[in-house]
């Protein structure tokens, strides 16, 4: 299958009071349609940095790309031209971690839905000024269904602090549909979440995926969350690219010193959940070679200048370490 | 809190802040030291006719009873009568209310369309040049004294330009009274010249008011758009990829709009007291001509009258600004 998401070499620095902070080194990602990718690192590690440049809202003032680029069917997602533009919002969607407060507060989700539909709905459908308020409607209604929400007109009159958090996320993922994108980057859609709701959202993801052949990035720092509904899961640290894991190996196949603590630190029945000592890498010094290395107990004196090239080891398994663990079986 | 619950609640408040208002302006008219009843009885009068004013006025009476005496008279709609205009003071009050209100309503109005857009722009252009230039602006307007405005403007559009009257309401005599507010009767009247010459006279008073509120408006608008751009709720608009004229004259305005309107009150009262001024450069025949002359002729009871007056739209004008606001934001309405 032809890639939908490429990215390649991708290198971005901010610029901060504190000088440059380097947010990303060098990630190279693709993505193929219907694919369901999870983003598993730290506060800090550039997962919402990364999912930002596919979208193209990287802080103008502030971003600065040292390298590489982002293409999604072809287009250039770091240009500002009308073909990135379009894209944003029609071929790739965004649902963001916070549904409550990416909400505008002062007008009915009814309304906002709308807006949605009336400015980004695909132009396959029909002239988008033509169409009529019933259309639209009818539109936003099936996709109520869609995400298992009632079809009701009433729904769509509420404010947003009249609805659950659950139904706040609902929406949102009806808003990132109804453009119907080719890809969906979801940034930790369940943080703000009830446990309970959040193995619902998450299926419902899952669902649509499946169906409608989108492919989905959902960043997060649950690492049970992304064994739970994606195909492959990319653990970043400090902006780079520890391990990418195929779903069904991740648990015996991690051999990342990183990956493998960041399991450790799962709560498991019987067993102490252990902790990873030190502090992350900070991005506006980040340490030189593998940015892991001061936190790693195998770092050697190569860990500490040169940086671990991502080597293929088994299909669908890539890895960045000097000093890989055997795995576990 | 429900509409109706929160006007009745409004409604009760009202009533102990009407007394404070009337009991601080009674102690205070009452402790200047002129004499109203050497007022009242005219300048040849003799001390017996001083006396006998004193006595008619209950003036010899103790203070609390005066001010007893005063309210009984207030809650029957009975304002007392001018020294001066020897007129009922309800009567001067409803003579002179519209031309001020006509003024405020106006100059409010024009604070709002100059100050919003501008401090949007503001907002959305933060440390850009024009920004710090309408920001240096707005504090100027905010600091400087509206007579010193009144008379810049007089002296650039009346006395160098002639572009327009100098001072006063209308030209001819006022068109049949309807509304009371000029410009608005000589419409209905279809009385263009007339329409025209109000018109033309409003403009320099209008604006004298409007500036420094329109400097308000634009620091409060700016503050809220800087704040509503970076929410995020924004942020996802502009992830959906909606085009940002909707999100900045959508979404954004409605946010910065929530504490305009709060200011947009509190300048319909600023502009109240400060027409007191304006009124007195622009020969403007409204409720702040009449105060200023009551005051110098110690009429206290129009001072009173003219206070209460001014209390009560101020507190009418928060009342419509909290309706504004239920209106604006669902969230305090449920």
């Amino acid at each position: 299958m032809n890639p939908l998401l490429e990215i390649d070499d991708l290198s971005l620095t901010f610029r901060t009071e504190k000088g440059p902070a380097h947010v990303l080194d060098s990630i190279d990602l693709t993505m193929v349609p219907g694919e369901v990718v999870g983003l598993v690192g730290e506060s800090g590690s550039g997962k919402t940095s990364l999912a930002r440049a596919i979208l193209g809202v990287l802080p103008g003032a502030q971003a600065e790309i040292a390298s590489g680029r982002v293409r999604l069917d072809g287009i250039d997602m770091l240009d500002d031209g009308k073909a990135t533009r379009d894209a944003r919002g029609r071929l790739v969607t965004f649902v963001p971690q916070d549904p409550f407060d990416s909400f505008n507060p002062l007008f009915g989700v009814g309304t906002q839905l709308a807006d949605i539909v009336r400015y980004r709905a695909p132009p396959a459908t029909g002239h988008r000024l033509a169409r009529s308020r019933r259309a639209r409607e009818a539109m936003i209604l099936d996709m109520l269904a869609a995400v298992q929400l009632p079809a009701s007109r009433d729904l769509l009159n509420r404010y947003p602090h009249q609805l659950s958090g659950g139904q706040r996320q609902r929406l949102m993922i009806a808003m990132a549909l109804l453009p119907q994108p080719r890809m969906l980057i979801a940034d930790e859609p369940t943080a703000a979440l009830d446990v309970t709701v959040q193995v619902q959202i998450l299926g419902l993801l899952r669902r649509i995926a499946a169906e409608r052949t989108l492919a989905v990035l959902f960043t997060t720092h649950d690492l049970g969350a992304a064994w739970e509904i994606c195909d492959r899961i990319i653990v970043m640290y400090a902006g780079q690219i520890a391990e990418i894991l195929p779903r069904k190996a991740f648990f015996a196949a991690a051999r990342h010193p990183y990956t493998r603590m960041l399991l450790a630190s799962l709560p498991k029945p019987g067993h102490q959940a252990v902790g990873i000592p030190g502090e992350s890498a900070s991005p506006l010094a980040p340490p030189p070679g593998c940015r892991f290395n001061p936190r790693c107990p195998l770092a050697s004196q190569m860990c500490r200048t040169v940086r671990p090239l991502p080597s293929r080891s088994e299909e669908g398994h890539l890895l960045a370490c000097h000093h890989p663990l055997p795995t576990a079986s | 809190m429900n509409v109706v619950s929160m006007v009745v609640n409004r409604l009760v408040w009202f009533v102990p802040t009407v007394l404070g208002l009337l009991a601080v302006v009674f102690v205070l008219a009452r402790i200047v030291p002129t004499d109203p009843a050497v007022l009242a009885a005219g300048e040849n009068a003799t001390a017996e006719q001083v006396q006998e004013a004193r006595e008619r006025l209950a003036l010899d009476r103790p203070l609390p009873e005066q001010f007893v005496e005063y309210l009984r008279q207030v809650v029957q709609g009975d304002l007392g009568t001018s020294f001066y205009t020897q007129q009922p003071i309800v009567d001067d009050l409803t003579e002179r209310l519209p031309a001020t209100l006509e003024l405020t309503i106006l100059g409010v109005l024009a604070a709002g369309l100059i100050g919003v857009p501008l401090g949007v722009i503001s907002g959305l252009n933060r440390n850009s040049w024009l920004d710090h230039l309408l920001r240096l602006v707005s504090v100027l307007f905010i600091g400087v004294a509206p007579f010193w405005i009144a008379m810049q403007l007089q002296l650039l559009f009346s006395m160098q330009l002639g572009w327009l009257p100098l001072s006063g309401r209308i030209d001819d005599f006022a068109p049949e009274a309807m509304t009371g507010f000029l410009t608005i009767d000589a419409l209905v009247a279809g009385d263009l010249q007339n329409f025209l010459s109000a018109l033309r006279h409003i403009v320099l008073p209008t604006l004298t008011l409007a500036l420094p509120g329109a400097a308000v408006i634009v620091r409060f608008t700016r503050t809220s758009v800087v704040e509503a751009v970076n929410s995020p709720s924004v942020a996802y608009q502009t992830a959906m990829g909606l085009p940002r004229r909707v999100i900045v004259w959508k979404y954004i305005l409605r946010l910065a709009l929530n504490s305009t309107v709060t200011q947009l009150g509190l300048v319909f009262g600023i502009s109240l007291t400060g027409a007191v001024v304006i009124e007195a450069v622009f020969e403007w025949p409204g409720l702040g001509t009449y105060a200023v002359r009551s005051i110098l002729h110690s009429d206290y009871n129009a001072v009173m009258g003219v206070t209460l007056c001014v209390g009560v739209l101020f507190a009418l004008s928060n009342l419509l600004v909290d309706l504004l606001q239920m209106a604006i934001d669902p969230r305090g309405a449920t």
